[in-house]
Formats: C-alpha cells, sequence, structure tokens
C-alpha cells in the first residue's frame, strides 16, 4: 500500500513538472506571437500614457486608431499618421517614408514568464509578465478577440514602473482612421539608407538594426531588441541645441547628458568628438545607462572652456 | 422569364413560353403560331402566361439592400480608395460600406499590408549611365572641394582660436520634429509597434 502511495506520488510530481515546463516553453515561443498578432490589430480609443524618469513624470491622453499596420493620433486638433515607415501629420501635406527596412527579432533575454487569464474595459484579455534575466521588465495586456494590446506596464531595473499606457476604452471597429489615410497624401521625403558606420553594431544589448541619412545631413542609427528601441541621430558640430539648451542634465558613470521626458519616450543629447548625438526612444532607464556607456562619450571640454565654466558657470 | 410547361400533351407547348419570351429560333415561330390555331390547351397555357406575365410588370419595384446582395464587396475599389483616386460619391459610399462590411475591411487591411511589403523591397540598381554621370559630379565636386578647402581651413583654423578662448557655443537652431518623425517612422514597422511604445502627439514632444 505504501509503496503504492509511493509511486503515485511520484508519477503526480513528475506531471506537475512536465506540465510546468511545457507550460513555460509555450509561454517563451508565444511572446513573439503576441507582439506580432497585436501589432497588426485593428481597434480605436482613447489611450492614457504615464512616464516617470528623474523626478520627473509626463501624463498624455491620446486618441489612437490602429488600423493593420497604421496608426492614427489624435490630441488638440492634431492628427499624426504613421505606419509603413511613414510619418505624417494629417493637413501639412508633408511627411517623411523610409526606402527600407531591416526585420528585428525579439532578444532572447525576454521570456513571457506567466500568461493569466483577465477582465479588462469589459473583454477577456491575457496578461502576458514579460521577464528579464529574472527580473520583471514589462506586463502587457491582450485582448484575446482582437490581439490587441490594451495596456503595458514598463518596469526600470529596480521593478519599479517606469511607463505605463492603458486603453481607457476599446472599439473593436475603427472608422476615422480610413478616411484620414484616404485624404491625408502628404509629399513624402524619402528616406534613404546610409552606408555610414560612426557607431557600434550593438550597445547594451541592442543591435543597430538600420542607418539612414537624417534630416540635415545628419546620420540616423536605429537599435531595437524587439521589445524596446531608440534612435540615435548622430550631427555634425558640438553644443547643446533647440530644446536641449534648457534641458536637465543627468550625470553618469559616461559623463553629462543632458535630457527631456514626453510621456511615450526618452531624449537623450550630448556632444563628443566635435559631433552632438541626440537619442531618442522607449528604452528603460537601466538599459539607457547601460546603452549610453557603450556609445561615444559625452566630452568634458577642453582645459579653457572648463576653466571658463568653472569661472562664469 | 423561365420556359414554363404549357402542357402535358404537346411537344410544342414549351415553344409557348419561348415565344412569348421571344426566344424562338428561326423557322420555331411559323410551328407555334400553326400550333395555336388547333390546339386549345395551348391556347389556354398562352393565355394564362400572358396575364401572368403583365401582373408581374405591374409590381412594384424594390431595391435590396446593397448588404443583401450576392458579391456587392468593394473589390477594386478599396484599391482606389487606398490610392485616393475616389470622387466624393464613391469615397461616401465606400466608408459606408466599410462601417458594416468586415470582409472589405479584412480585405482592406491585407491591401495596406501588401504595399506595405512592396515598399519594403529591395530598390533597383541604377543604370550604367548614371553611374557615369554620378562618377562625373563626384568628381567635379572634388575639385570644388579642395579649392574651398583651403578657406575653410583658415576658417576652421580661427574657429580653433575661439573655441580654446571661450566656452562652447551653444545655439538653438536644432528642430528635433523632423527626428521625431524619423524615429517614428522607423518604429512603425516594428512588431512592437502598438504594444510597448506609446505614442505621444507632434505636440508633445519637446
Amino acid at each position: 500500500m505504501r509503496q503504492t502511495r509511493r509511486v503515485a506520488f511520484v508519477a503526480s510530481a513528475t506531471a506537475l513538472v512536465l506540465m510546468l515546463s511545457a507550460a513555460a516553453a509555450v509561454a517563451d515561443d508565444s511572446l513573439q506571437d503576441f507582439l506580432d498578432d497585436a501589432a497588426k490589430a485593428s481597434y480605436a480609443g482613447q489611450q492614457a500614457t504615464w512616464c516617470s524618469f528623474g523626478g520627473k513624470t509626463k501624463f498624455s491622453v491620446v486618441s489612437v486608431e490602429y488600423a493593420g499596420s497604421m496608426v492614427m493620433l489624435e490630441s488638440e486638433g492634431s492628427a499624426q499618421v504613421l505606419g509603413g515607415g511613414t510619418a505624417s501629420t494629417h493637413g501639412t501635406g508633408i511627411g517623411v517614408a523610409l526606402a527600407d527596412w531591416s526585420p528585428v527579432d525579439l532578444a532572447s533575454r525576454y521570456k513571457a514568464a506567466e500568461v493569466e487569464s483577465a477582465y479588462r474595459l469589459g473583454r477577456d484579455v491575457l496578461v502576458v509578465t514579460v521577464d528579464e534575466s529574472g527580473q520583471m521588465r514589462a506586463r502587457i495586456w491582450f485582448d484575446r478577440d482582437t490581439h490587441a494590446a490594451l495596456g503595458s506596464e514598463v518596469y526600470d531595473g529596480n521593478e519599479d514602473l517606469f511607463r505605463l499606457s492603458w486603453m481607457l476604452d476599446f472599439d473593436p471597429n475603427p472608422r476615422r482612421i480610413y478616411s484620414v489615410l484616404r485624404d491625408n497624401e502628404p509629399v513624402y521625403d524619402l528616406v534613404v539608407v546610409s552606408d555610414a558606420d560612426a557607431l557600434p553594431q550593438t550597445v547594451g544589448g541592442y543591435a543597430k538594426v538600420d542607418t539612414y541619412a537624417g534630416p540635415d545631413d545628419s546620420t540616423h542609427a536605429y537599435y531595437s531588441d524587439g521589445l524596446f528601441s531608440f534612435s540615435i541621430f548622430v550631427i555634425a558640430g558640438e553644443g547643446a541645441t533647440g530644446p536641449f539648451v534648457d534641458a536637465e542634465t543627468i550625470e553618469l558613470d559616461s559623463g553629462s547628458y543632458r535630457w527631456i521626458l514626453t510621456p511615450a519616450d526618452l531624449w537623450v543629447q550630448w556632444s563628443g568628438g566635435g559631433r552632438t548625438y541626440v537619442l531618442v526612444g522607449d528604452l528603460p532607464p537601466d538599459h539607457l545607462e547601460a546603452v549610453l556607456g557603450e556609445l561615444p562619450l559625452p566630452s568634458r571640454g577642453n582645459i579653457f572652456s572648463r576653466l571658463w565654466n568653472g569661472i562664469f558657470g | 422569364m423561365a420556359r414554363v410547361k404549357a402542357s402535358r400533351s404537346c411537344e410544342t407547348a414549351e415553344l409557348v413560353s419561348a415565344y412569348l419570351d421571344g426566344q424562338l429560333l428561326p423557322g420555331e415561330l411559323d410551328t407555334v403560331v400553326a400550333h395555336l390555331g388547333e390546339c386549345a390547351d395551348c391556347i389556354e397555357e398562352f393565355h394564362r402566361l400572358k396575364e401572368i406575365r403583365a401582373a408581374l410588370r405591374t409590381l412594384p419595384f424594390l431595391e435590396m439592400p446593397e448588404r443583401l446582395l450576392p458579391d456587392t464587396h468593394l473589390g477594386e475599389q478599396l484599391s482606389a480608395y487606398l490610392d485616393g483616386q475616389l470622387d466624393t460619391s464613391e469615397h461616401d459610399f465606400v466608408i459606408s460600406h466599410l462601417d458594416f462590411c468586415t470582409d472589405c475591411r479584412l480585405e482592406l487591411h491585407e491591401l495596406d499590408s501588401a504595399r506595405t511589403a512592396i515598399r519594403s523591397l529591395p530598390g533597383l540598381e541604377p543604370p550604367e549611365f548614371l553611374t557615369v554621370h554620378q562618377e562625373r559630379i563626384k568628381r567635379e565636386r572634388w575639385t570644388r572641394r579642395r579649392v574651398v578647402a583651403a578657406g575653410v581651413g583658415i576658417a576652421a583654423a580661427a574657429a580653433f582660436a575661439f573655441g580654446i578662448l571661450g566656452p562652447t557655443n551653444e545655439s538653438g537652431d536644432l528642430d528635433i520634429t523632423p527626428l521625431f518623425d524619423q524615429h517614428q517612422a522607423r518604429v512603425s514597422v516594428d512588431a512592437g509597434f502598438n504594444v510597448i511604445p506609446a505614442f505621444a502627439p507632434a505636440g508633445d514632444s519637446p
């Protein structure tokens, strides 16, 4: 009798281990599928976004309509149409269109650690918890029916909330984007691929996916790990310009950087080696620090300018 | 109109219906006329069919709702719609149709995806004569650059001297809107496009 119980216990334990292993494997394999399916979903609603960095927070509510690969964003009378490698502001008649781009694979460091069923906005959803090296990096709420991402939370290296994005309402049938797509026929500035090789191929776990000719003779390098992404624009000459003149400054091990926060992105600017670098992306702060440490460092200025700054501030 | 078998006993009777429909073949008309002169059943059937046709003509004409008609999807109009080639009435029709037709919405998305895929195809190599022309332009530019280089060198020396004597010059002339647009255009073709990135409208860019 005792031996029978022991056999039953071992069988149950084995079955449990097998089930858990299978569940984990399914979760890992399906993260890319979740993202791919969500990218093709069509829906509309109000999207609220909140982001926090360096003691500052930003919040916005934007009307969004996703239709396949296109998305329209509306706020305060302004409408942006993005998708298919294009970006344009409705009514301006001008936009940019990429001539080419490369596919991006999801980095192996991300795992869908947990997939749970839940109920949001009156809809059945799957909550996918994304782990990175054993730490929670993100949680994403996928609508079971349309595959749309109803919400997402992104965490920093301390598992503190960095950015939150939520649909406040949800309509699976976008309506206005079709007419806007029809009416919005801008003249596109074609962005061509560049063979410039000024920046490393990989930084902080992000791969350089494409390099383009940027605006005003700059070079645009695009990095991604399949989940987060950022662009770096390399501009000739040194010095903070535009909105960065009055921007906040952050001191990292790699040097001093100016930064600006928006609800969706972080902007970082620095200069060194006769060039100015402008980074914009949605990567979390700990990733950003790792990335900046592997990019060209900020110059500390020549001895006279440091002396000048030391005396006159 | 469908042919009605007029009489079970007459082989010619079926031609009566065809006669009313104007579908007789050459030579059949004489046969029908001759038959009607001698067959009471067919004459009766002939009159009955005429009455049915007259009654049908008096019925009011009803338009069937578009959604109930077979094969009334937008088809090629979808492509014209994406290309912005519809006039106002056609556009309104397409928009109203898309409101209720899931199939057409799906097809519109697929068409749009196909256009995106086509856009991603590698570009063609320029023809040889253009390459030669570009080489000539490059040589001319190089010559000009050498002439300009001397002047630039002097200017650079002056700028270097200024750089040593003063702090880094900071100006406010960088417009980051084009940078933002280009970044968003690139993000738009990634799988995580509408998942993690939470877009900010143009007004929210710094």
